[in-house]
């Protein structure tokens, strides 16, 4: 059987079996469809339903069942997520299992395509170390508007950037205004 | 290195090839299986899904092959025992009879959820049990027997 406690190291697996057959197209197919649209649709119900409370309890519930370290704020127009230790990736190098060479894209991939259906943007940084940052906010709302926006500056001591595991990585991957991998820096 | 993930010798379950530091996975990745083997089926057919079981038994499972060849049904039962207690919500008795071990699953801690959460369960979901298992235990020297599924069934392995 395959069990949901080693789920991360299968779907790490399936990433590199599906890019393997189809290349980032078909992989990146799987991350919309199968997980956005049909494996997290609570997720997408919940945050089309309430927007940031959405938000909040998709991610309250589901971080706190993977045991995650992190924190989330919310503000007027901004949703932001700092993960300090991340399960999923956690995982990974914790059984030291390499199947797919960019296992974080996958984040990115499924939220991208659930916040743009739910009429929200992203921000995103991630350092492939287990370390992320998230600000999502609606897609009207100016970046100068939102309170939270930091997409330059530390936002408080808080803010995974300005932890020292942070730096410890050679490449982060960017992402802005983004909805997808396709938005990814280069 | 990154040290922090790597803090303690704290492999919880001996027998399987891959820990986490929490004793029991999260119920909602079952979902996330049940669409990948959806989505599989749409795009490949039933036979690319058996051919994903397959490919996942020999390269993913491969530690489990190395654990059943080099232990036989010791390695089984050990691998089946901390299996059941690291995955949410199942009911299973393992039993050794003379040459073989009988795993009765009561309730499949992924059937249970999926129920639960009012999904459409993919008619190929209980074929990853005869074909995963399978592939392990033919590769192991084992025999390998199922009856049942969507929600309950026998498993036998046979030495």
């Amino acid at each position: 059987m395959i069990g949901c406690y080693d789920f991360c190291g299968h779907y790490a697996w399936t990433f590199s079996y599906l890019f393997n057959k189809g290349g980032i197209e078909l992989l990146n197919e799987y991350w919309v469809e199968a997980i956005g649209q049909d494996s997290q649709k609570h997720a997408a119900s919940l945050i089309k339903e309430s927007g940031f409370e959405g938000m909040q309890k998709y991610w309250g519930h589901t971080l706190a069942e993977e045991a995650a370290e992190y924190r989330s704020v919310r503000s007027d127009g901004v949703f932001r997520i700092d993960m300090f230790r991340c399960p999923s990736l956690g995982f990974l190098i914790k059984n030291n299992l390499k199947f797919y060479k960019d296992y974080c894209d996958h984040c990115i991939a499924w939220i991208g395509s659930v916040m743009t259906e739910a009429g929200f943007t992203i921000d995103h940084e991630h350092n492939h170390k287990g370390l992320c940052w998230w600000e999502i906010r609606k897609n009207s709302a100016s970046p100068q508007a939102a309170p939270a926006q930091c997409r330059k500056k530390i936002f408080d001591s808080n803010d995974v950037r300005a932890k020292a595991q942070w730096n410890q990585s050679d490449k982060i991957d960017v992402f802005t205004d983004a909805a997808g991998i396709k938005d990814k820096e280069k | 290195m990154n040290t922090w993930f790597h803090n303690s010798k704290d492999f919880l379950y001996p027998n399987l090839p891959y820990n986490d530091v929490k004793p029991v996975g999260a119920a909602d990745f079952y979902l996330a299986i049940n669409a990948t083997i959806t989505f599989l089926e749409k795009k490949f057919g039933k036979s690319g899904v058996i051919d994903y079981f397959k490919e996942m038994a020999e390269k993913y499972y491969e530690p489990v092959i190395k654990l059943w060849k080099e232990n036989g049904l010791e390695g089984v039962r050990g691998y089946l025992d901390d299996f059941f207690r690291a995955e949410p919500n199942s009911s299973v008795t393992i039993s050794n009879e003379p040459g073989k071990i009988v795993l009765k699953v009561k309730q499949c801690p992924a059937i249970h959820h999926l129920k639960k959460s009012g999904r459409v369960i993919s008619p190929l979901y209980c074929d990853q049990c005869r074909v995963i298992n399978q592939t392990i235990a033919d590769k192991s020297g084992i025999h390998f027997n199922i009856h049942g599924g969507m929600g309950e069934c026998t498993q036998e392995f046979i030495k």
